[in-house]
């Protein structure tokens, strides 16, 4: 039971110790930094955090990771939204309206509104978690293989809401995208596929090189096509806070996909990458103007960075209660509790509930340092679009390269960035989607691992498909796409 | 002797289990050294990228790596073209010992009941690992070798996703790490049939070895730390006898009780001889696998 005098008393007693107020802070301000730079993602900043709380009292190690592992999720936006580069993988569906504003000189804007729903969708998953976790524990033991694959079938759906203008050219980068999953070395035989013996493709194209290759590369070699003439974009921060009219606006949609990345975050093995994308498929899906998706709405912004901070409170809930990672963040904590000898698993909420409830805590506290800190620092976060081209383009360039480096310390995901730059570069030429491939990128091992292993665990039979959560997620599945359709068929027409 | 910053190299991410061993013994060297210690994680490859990482380092003596088991089982499935004998084996840390375990509510109540169940019924009990020719679907492997039954293996991407697999009914059993199944233990979740050590551990009397049960099976992971071939003889045996006094401090020691990791020390000649039997069955278990080249 969710023992809520617990929380209060807990979250009294971060409030009234300043050295624990002031790490967080601190971790919450590196968390944006760590997030808005591509290559540097939550993940990687949680980890190297972590070495920090070894010699730490658990009380102010806790709280600091927390404060890294929110805010980082929500400074991935900031560069997506100016620069046309998702700092990490859960700000990829932001861009898509995201930067569209900002070229239309509304950053203020955009930026306003991704640290409301930012703040939002994080208090909305912390509160799930809170006052649902324990019946929510056993989600995960509900789902098996074959649950695990129609989930994936059901993220790759959302490709009917992210083609742009043409379906099948969402279709062929989709496809493409599944292909470059094939690399690596085959998930159940362990046999190498189209590696040409480069023991760097065993685990085939790494996510993060491949996003900053296919938007941020891409993109600068798009400027540097009319460096020359190239206009400043003006743009004003006349306000720091989302208009009301804004926030009435989006506020549905917003509550929507919190609680839409809650649940996906609960889902071991489903991120932030994910919900962000489904998330944004609902919300165009749903939308009373969904032709508006794509062209710079406030609503492609508020709903991805709502579900993508939510999923933090989401993936908490089979990581405490049954020690499996919701998502890669998660994983990384795991280990940081076991070195202050925690077990994360179905005893850490019998033996220690004052560490379970230090964590609602502090991610409670560390949303609202997020949305103090950004929303201070949204003026000087604007001022980045105004820099000359000559010597923004260059400096986005190389952030690029030392992110795609520094991710695993390997020159070949530099090449791959490069490589992939191109690659985003003539799709943008031929107008064909970028964002079909990543969300294709991401999905498409998680559907073949888990048909695969369901096959080998039932014998070959595809029964398990038939369980009542799997037809309820094929009927989603088919839902989402058959509306999506029919609106824009709506929307052509008109 | 050491006069410069040292470098590790984790071939595993930031924040894992090799991550965390190699950054808490890379504390206490940067103690008992006065330098800087860095954890470079270069990853990739199944390890592979950073296998080789280490044994084309710089061989000035200030950069080491922290090896897994996977050194010796990468090079059986012909995925890389070097083994443990083109590095210098310094010291091996600890192992991770993997154990048998079934669900609570499992009608196997000791490996005897398991094994003879196979028996009767080959390929009929589905075993979760993590990975194809990962050490712990070597670790089932020794198991079938051991008891002369057949299980399908199913490969998870984590130990503790086979766990939750298993309660969830997908797979009867698993042969995985100790430290993740114990919890469920705790829990009543889960039952462990056998552990993959030469004895009882003193830290876990309660869980009978499969040894002692009549099969002869010992397995799990394991990590320890290696050097370049090219380092002088002097630093290698300064390495040594560095690492050795690293692992015996308290603050090494409280750490891998704390991350469910067994310590277990072996010296450079014992350590090069535990990997050169390991890599022997492990050579033969993946023939028998049919994952050899």
């Amino acid at each position: 039971m969710t023992n809520l005098s617990l929380f209060f008393s807990s979250v009294g007693e971060l409030l009234t110790d300043p050295k624990c107020l002031l790490l967080v802070f601190v971790a919450v301000a590196c968390g944006i930094v760590v997030g808005a730079l591509p290559g540097l993602t939550a993940t990687m900043g949680v980890a190297l955090m972590v070495p920090f709380t070894y010699s730490m009292d658990m009380r102010y190690g806790l709280p600091m990771l927390m404060g890294i592992y929110c805010s980082a999720v929500y400074g991935g936006s900031i560069s997506a939204i100016l620069l046309n580069t998702p700092g990490t993988p859960a700000a990829a569906a932001t861009v898509m309206d995201g930067y569209t504003m900002a070229k239309r000189g509304e950053a203020g804007r955009a930026l306003s509104m991704s640290i409301f729903a930012s703040t939002v969708g994080g208090l909305i998953g912390v509160a799930v978690m809170i006052l649902a976790a324990p019946a929510m524990s056993k989600i995960a033991l509900h789902f098996t293989s074959a649950e695990f694959a129609v989930i994936a079938l059901f993220g790759l759906s959302v490709i009917v809401s992210i083609s742009g203008d043409s379906l099948l050219k969402g279709f062929i980068a989709a496809g493409l995208g599944l292909l470059l999953c094939c690399i690596g070395l085959d998930p159940m035989d362990g046999y190498p596929r189209f590696t040409f013996g480069s023991m760097n493709l065993y685990s085939g194209f790494e996510l993060v090189p491949v996003l900053i290759g296919l938007f941020a590369v891409s993109e600068c070699l798009v400027s540097i096509e009319n460096i020359e003439h190239a206009k400043t974009v003006k743009s004003k921060m006349e306000r720091l806070l989302s208009p009301l009219s804004d926030i009435k606006r989006c506020m549905g949609h917003i509550i929507k996909s919190g609680l839409l990345g809650t649940f996906i975050g609960c889902i071991p093995g489903a991120g932030s990458d994910i919900a962000c994308f489904v998330a944004y498929g609902e919300a165009k899906r749903s939308s009373k103007h969904s032709e508006e998706f794509g062209t710079g709405c406030i609503e492609g912004v508020a709903a991805p960075e709502s579900a993508n901070n939510a999923v933090g409170g989401g993936a908490m809930i089979p990581m405490l209660s049954l020690g499996v990672p919701g998502d890669p963040v998660t994983a990384v904590l795991i280990g940081a509790l076991m070195i202050q000898g925690l077990t994360p698993g179905p005893l850490l909420y019998r033996d220690h509930q004052d560490v379970v409830y230090l964590i609602f805590a502090a991610m409670v506290i560390a949303n609202i340092f997020m949305f103090i800190i950004a929303t201070a620092g949204l003026p000087l976060f604007t001022k980045v679009i105004s820099i000359d081209k000559n010597i923004l383009v260059p400096v986005i360039f190389i952030l690029c390269m030392v992110g795609s480096f520094s991710l695993r310390n390997n020159i070949f995901d530099v090449w791959t960035a490069l490589a992939f730059g191109v690659v985003g570069y003539l799709m943008q030429k031929v107008k064909l989607p970028v964002a079909p491939v990543l969300l294709a990128l991401i999905l498409g091992p998680m559907a073949e691992e888990n048909l695969r292993r369901m096959l080998v665990a039932n014998d070959g039979s595809y029964m398990p498909l038939t369980s009542p959560i799997c037809l309820v997620l094929f009927a989603l599945s088919v839902f989402m796409v058959v509306s999506s359709l029919r609106k824009q068929k709506k929307n052509k027409s008109k | 002797m050491f006069k410069k910053s040292i470098e590790i190299i984790c071939p595993w991410a930031a924040g894992g289990g090799a991550d965390g061993n190699a950054r808490q013994i890379g504390a206490v060297v940067g103690e008992m050294t006065g330098q800087t210690v860095t954890v470079s994680n270069q990853t990739g490859g199944s390890g592979a990228v950073g296998f080789s990482a280490i044994m084309n380092a710089d061989p000035d003596g200030n950069t080491i790596g922290i090896i897994t088991a996977e050194l010796n089982t990468l090079p059986p499935q012909g995925l890389v073209t070097f083994t443990y004998e083109d590095m210098y084996p310094l010291i091996r840390l600890c192992t991770l010992p993997s154990v048998v375990s079934v669900p609570a509510s499992s009608p196997f109540n000791t490996l005897d009941e398991l094994v003879e169940f196979a028996k009767a019924n080959p390929g009929k009990l589905k075993v979760g690992t993590v990975g194809t020719g990962s050490i712990w679907h070597i670790c089932a492997a020794k198991l079938m070798s051991a008891a002369g039954i057949e299980l399908t293996t199913v490969p998870y991407d984590g130990a503790s996703s086979a766990a939750t697999a298993m309660l969830a009914g997908e797979i009867d059993m698993t042969t995985t790490e100790l430290a993740v199944a114990h919890a469920y233990v705790q829990s009543g979740d889960m039952k462990i049939l056998g552990i993959m050590t030469e004895e009882r551990l003193e830290d876990y009397p309660d869980y009978p070895t499969c040894r002692e049960q009549g099969y002869d099976c010992v397995g799990g992971s394991f990590q320890g730390m290696f050097c370049p071939n090219d380092v002088s003889d002097d630093l290698k045996a300064s390495w040594e006898a560095l690492l050795t006094d690293a692992y015996n401090s308290d603050a090494y020691q409280t750490y891998c009780k704390n991350a469910g990791m067994i310590p277990a020390y072996l010296d450079h000649a014992g350590w090069e001889a535990f990997l050169a039997e390991d890599l022997v069955t492990v050579d033969a278990l993946m023939k028998d696998l049919g994952l050899a080249k």
